[in-house]
């Protein structure tokens, strides 16, 4: 039997991110929740990043050339998307302050329409980035039924 | 019988010092990027002899099911 990273018995992504998300904290107009958020997640992806590093480097060293490719670009896909959610959650922050600074005041200006414009700007990248993650993940399903047991 | 690596020892060791640590301590560990990089180097050292050990089709699976819980994590802060 192969030796196996025993992911089910670790929940440490679990354990660390609190059950509240962007979404709930934009509702709520309570800000205070989410450098708490921010720090959890990001040291999740720390510990999933590092992992994954691992694990090209030793396809590298083994020569498995195509295999490490394939990780290497998922990491680096990865990478982007993490660093477009961050500039995407941010962008949304500013949209709703800015929507309630105009409900409040009564006015209406084009910032709002480009915060909006820029949310669907980075949306529109982020979806790029999942579309190069599913084909690394494909590739990599591939490449492990190519390899014999 | 394969080999487990236990994860819950190799990630949650600052879970558990921020779960057992008075407020200053824990705040103090976290602010110390010292501490932080000899744990990664050391989280790296066990991680990689463990890897070592293990064939390339079961090092791809691995990268799955971390894709896997990378997912669920993106679930809970991106919503």
């Amino acid at each position: 039997m192969e030796g196996q990273l025993d992911w089910k018995g670790s929940h440490f992504a679990n354990v660390l991110l609190c059950d509240r998300g962007l979404d709930q904290i934009l509702e709520t107009q309570n800000m205070s929740h989410y450098p708490h958020i921010c720090s959890e997640a990001t040291a999740s992806f720390s510990v999933l990043s590092d992992t994954i590093k691992a694990l090209h480097n030793m396809l590298m060293e083994r020569e498995e050339i195509e295999s490490a490719s394939q990780v290497g670009q998922l990491q680096k896909a990865e990478m982007e998307k993490l660093n477009l959610t961050a500039a995407l959650h941010l962008e949304r922050i500013r949209e709703q302050a800015h929507d309630w600074e105009e409900e409040r005041d009564g006015n209406c200006s084009s910032i709002g329409k480009l915060l909006r414009e820029s949310v669907q700007s980075l949306q529109s990248k982020i979806s790029t980035c999942v579309e190069t993650i599913n084909e690394s993940i494909d590739e990599i399903r591939a490449t492990m039924i190519e390899i014999e047991d | 019988m394969g080999q487990m690596i236990d994860l819950n020892t190799l990630t949650n060791q600052s879970a558990d010092n921020v779960s057992g640590e008075t407020e200053n301590e824990s705040a103090m560990n976290y602010l110390s990027p010292k501490k932080v990089e000899e744990e990664r180097v050391q989280r790296r050292s066990e991680l990689r002899k463990k890897l070592q050990s293990m064939s390339t089709k079961a090092l791809l699976q691995t990268v799955l099911e971390a894709q896997e819980t990378r997912v669920a994590t993106y679930r809970k802060y991106d919503r």
